[in-house]
């Protein structure tokens, strides 16, 4: 297992490495000219080589890959063309907004979407069953983008139960930063209105992040829970007098999540770059945001490093699913 | 080849152009700031053809108010430098009024939002229409452009001498003008500021190019400062109002490996301004307190403090606006800005605006290099199907100048006409029958879109067919380099930083600004540069304005570009809000050192 585990950490590498030439390459080839973009609409011919030749713009690409790398490994992850602000420090100040969001998301997709799933397997074609494939059915064909903007008005703007938009109100400081999670941090430094304020904040957004995790895990689930319980070993179990709460859940479903725990890591991977819709609708400052906003003014840098790290958490996200399978199936050995 | 001008709009402003991709529309420049003040355009009636503003009726009579007015203090200038001793220098007098002994203190924090982020606060970087309003309340330049009409005021200078060459400019400094820190304001950090800019070459630096050098700027003594530039530029003082002056010794103890400060700049302030950043919240909030050691006090009732809060969806905005969340927004949809005009305690106004509205065609290229082509096409073009796509956000172009600042009676402009248009094409000797061509346009915004089917339902009138396709703006920013790739047609917001034709058509039509944003025409006519060469370099208002007229004349005779309408000015705000709240300067408002907000 050890051996297993240095072994998948050895390999983040040459992945990270792959990663970076191709989105290095792809977003090179786009007919773009950031520097342009930044000197602005009446800047002269020099003024944009001012800034080509900053940023290195100007020089060959495989040296411009390497002394990107360089840096990288430095410590140093570039500076945006568009704000000149540090990559790294960006990343710092969006990404855990993000996270945040994502956490909580998935934590309501699992929370709703595991339960559900289960219950509609147990009760397959009654109404629970029939009702779980309504919700489902309509979270996942639901627009995230539309379905936002709809609990905002009603929620939010006409029944005034919810924040709009943000972190925190308008006027609020942040609590100190610990994590950069304002929820997490508000925590940490013992400030409970300010966390109330923050979960309250928080709501909106997570639940219509993860509206379509929750979806996608209730039918998985259900599927994988009705395989399983009509399997011989369940059978076995009820015909031995357990009880069917622990036939459920501690026999079936420990088998059935298998998948679902899969399909759990590529979500969270999936949700962490794909949230710039929520973030637009609830503006909330994180890292889906930030990448598009890269992507549109081709600004190289940021572009690499979202990719960097989002390929980072997803790779040690896949890590931490695999190692769990072996937790939930002690038959899964890895060497 | 004359239209009514004015005459569309109703006293209904409603909505801005869709502007659903709002995180390139910065790059547009000159969008401005919300307004106070009786909506112009509600007075405005119809104005015959060929009428500056300046003649037209009560809404144009405003514009035409501006336009003299943004003529007024180069004409002081021009005025006094004629008026010189045998020494060949002139001085205007002190202009600036002694501000009030006692300062009206400062209430309520009003809060604007807007889906544009600040880009970068250094003054020798950053340079877009949010960036730059934030610019001018954190730091001081020598002069200032405030109001509607748009005044040039002396701020940090308290007057200047200019020579009668136009090359040799001396600012006096107010003598009270310190730094937010308590430390004063000399000549060295002018001619600091001045040549940082220049040397990091990005930002305002092209204002100017073949204009000043680095060692063209001298301190005199500690309260005087002297240009002198290598050719006579008679909009000197209009741009100096992008001569941001940093606090040179704190920009120089926050230096970092010999960045000049660039790093530390981005985020912070060393300025003189009548703000201060309380809090910096990047990509969500930041608040600014009113400084009440300001130098110059506060005159007037004003806010304590304002906020510039990150809202991305119009939607939001606008139900944000509407339950008085916050009391100004920005960059609102054509939908939601027409809800707000039914929202009571909401104003919306309308202004014209320096942000023209054209189609640039490419000169150099295809059937848009050929003359009749191009002047078929702004024959062809529906003039009013577009304002009325605008809904009383937009009016009628005045040529290459926006109606502010069109002085000119004499021009003639394209109206919609399809006679003259099949009857100029018949002249082009290649593509009299007809031809294909794409009508490129920037992904996201509708009011180009629109502006496309526009051309695509007239042009095939005559046998042309348009073909429209939609870019990523990046993507279009790296084809204007190259006349070989630059679009054909290509509709684009052209505003300027100072309210002079020299900056308008100097950055358009002079053929050395060919491949920038603004010269992606690719026009290049040397007897119109021998004209803008000659008319910036003389102080004399007439003799410019005769030569800024021919030049018109022949840009609109060569059918350079499309001049399709001109955007309005002006954003909602709540009617809590009194004050500085509009001028058509990019930057300039809103004004928050003059803006005070009911409780």
């Amino acid at each position: 297992m050890g051996r297993y585990v240095v072994r998948r950490v050895l390999l983040i590498v040459p992945t990270l490495v792959g990663l970076s030439i191709l989105t290095f390459v792809v977003s090179h080839l786009m007919p773009a000219d950031p520097a342009k973009l930044a000197a602005g609409p009446r800047a002269t011919a020099d003024m944009v080589q001012t800034i080509r030749h900053e940023y290195g713009l100007d020089r060959p690409l495989s040296v411009q890959y390497v002394t990107y790398v360089r840096d990288l490994l430095r410590g140093n992850w570039g500076t945006s063309i568009i704000s000149q602000h540090p990559v790294l420090t960006d990343l710092r100040l969006y990404l855990p907004n993000t996270l945040e969001l994502v956490l909580a998301s998935m934590t309501i997709a699992i929370g709703v979407g595991v339960p559900l799933g289960v219950i509609a397997a147990v009760s397959q074609n009654r109404w629970p069953d029939h009702l779980s494939r309504l919700f489902t059915i309509s979270f996942v064909s639901l627009p995230s983008f539309w379905f936002a903007i709809i609990l905002q008005l009603t929620i939010a703007f006409t029944l005034g139960l919810l924040p709009v938009d943000g972190q925190l109100p308008t006027l609020t400081a942040p609590p100190h930063r610990v994590t950069g999670m304002v929820l997490v941090d508000s925590l940490l430094v013992g400030n409970l209105p300010l966390l109330w304020t923050a979960f309250q904040h928080l709501i909106l957004p997570a639940f219509v992040q993860s509206i379509g995790a929750m979806a996608i895990i209730t039918r998985m689930v259900r599927g994988d829970m009705l395989e399983i319980l009509g399997q011989d070993f369940v059978r076995t179990a009820r015909a031995k007098g357990l009880s069917a709460r622990r036939v459920v859940l501690g026999h079936a479903l420990r088998n059935a999540f298998i998948p679902t725990l899969t399909l759990i890591g590529l979500s969270f991977g999936f949700s962490l770059g794909g949230s710039v819709l929520v973030e637009t609708v609830f503006d909330w400052p994180g890292i889906g945001l930030y990448a598009v906003n890269a992507a549109l003014s081709a600004d190289f840098e940021p572009i690499m490093g979202v990719t960097i790290m989002v390929g980072f958490i997803f790779i040690v996200l896949n890590l931490v699913v695999d190692l769990l399978y072996g937790v939930l199936d002690p038959r899964i050995r890895y060497t | 080849m004359q239209r009514p001008r004015l005459s569309e709009h109703s006293g209904d402003p409603t909505a801005s152009p869709g502007v659903s991709r709002r995180s390139f529309l910065r790059l547009i420049a000159g969008s401005v700031a919300a307004a106070a003040a009786p909506a112009l355009l509600a007075a405005c009636g119809g104005s015959t053809a060929g009428q500056t503003p300046a003649s037209g009726q009560s809404s144009t009579a405003s514009t035409g108010g501006s336009a003299q007015s943004t003529q007024a203090p180069a004409a002081t200038a021009t005025q006094s430098t004629q008026a010189t001793s045998a020494a060949g220098t002139a001085s205007t007098p002190a202009a600036s009024a002694s501000p009030a002994a006692a300062s009206v203190p400062g209430q309520g924090t009003a809060i604007t939002a807007s889906s544009v982020d600040f880009a970068n606060l250094d003054p020798a970087v950053g340079h877009d229409g949010a960036t730059s309003n934030l610019q001018k309340h954190v730091y001081d330049s020598l002069y200032r452009h405030i109001g509607n009409p748009v005044q040039l005021v002396p701020w940090l200078a308290t007057g200047n001498e200019v020579s009668q060459d136009a090359k040799q400019w001396t600012f006096h400094l107010d003598s009270r003008a310190k730094f937010q820190d308590g430390t004063p304001v000399t000549a060295n950090d002018v001619v600091y500021s001045t040549q940082r800019l220049l040397s990091i070459n990005q930002g305002t630096a092209y204002m100017f190019k073949g204009v000043l050098s680095s060692s063209g700027v001298q301190a005199v003594d500690d309260h005087t400062v002297k240009f002198t530039l290598d050719n006579p530029y008679a909009p000197f003082l209009h741009a100096t109002t992008w001569i941001f002056i940093l606090n040179s010794a704190m920009v120089k103890k926050n230096e970092q490996s010999g960045d000049q400060g660039k790093k530390w700049l981005t985020t912070n302030a060393a300025g003189s301004g009548p703000f201060v950043i309380k809090n910096w919240q990047q990509g969500t909030i930041y608040q600014f307190d009113a400084d009440p050691n300001y130098w110059r006090g506060w005159p007037t009732p004003h806010v304590s403090s304002w906020v510039y809060q990150l809202i991305r969806e119009s939607a939001t905005e606008r139900l944000s606006l509407q339950q008085d969340k916050i009391q100004m927004a920005n960059w609102l949809s054509v939908n939601d800005m027409k809800l707000l005009q039914q929202t009571q305690g909401v104003v919306v106004p309308s202004f014209p605006s320096l942000s023209v509205y054209s189609i640039k065609l490419n000169n150099q290229r295809g059937p848009t290099s050929d003359v009749h082509v191009r002047r078929a096409i702004a024959y062809a073009m529906d003039y009013k199907a577009l304002l009325d796509y605008m809904q009383g956000r937009a009016v009628s172009a005045t040529g290459p100048l926006p109606p502010p600042i069109q002085f000119s009676k004499d021009l003639t402009y394209y109206d919609t006409d399809l006679t003259k248009a099949k009857a100029e094409l018949a002249l082009s000797a290649q593509y009299k029958d007809g031809f294909s061509i794409d009508f490129t346009y920037v992904t996201g915004l509708d009011e180009e879109r629109t502006t496309g089917l526009i051309l695509l339902n007239q042009l095939a009138k005559l046998n042309i067919k348009v073909n429209i396709v939609a870019v990523e703006w990046v993507n279009a920013v790296a084809t204007f380099s190259d006349p070989n790739k630059s679009p054909l047609m290509f509709p684009i917001y052209s505003a300027s930083d100072f309210p002079d034709p020299d900056a308008f058509l100097w950055s358009s039509f002079y053929s050395g600004s060919a491949g920038t944003w603004s010269g992606a025409s690719w026009y290049k006519n040397p007897q119109v540069d021998q004209l803008l060469v000659q008319a910036r370099s003389t102080t004399d208002q007439t003799q410019r304005n005769t030569l800024y007229e021919q030049a018109q004349k022949t840009i609109l005779d060569d059918a350079v570009e499309v001049f399709a309408m001109v955007q309005a000015g002006g954003l909602p705000y709540r009617n809590s809000l009194s004050g500085s709240l509009y001028s058509p300067v990019m930057g300039s408002s809103p004004w928050w050192y003059d803006i005070a907000m009911k409780a």
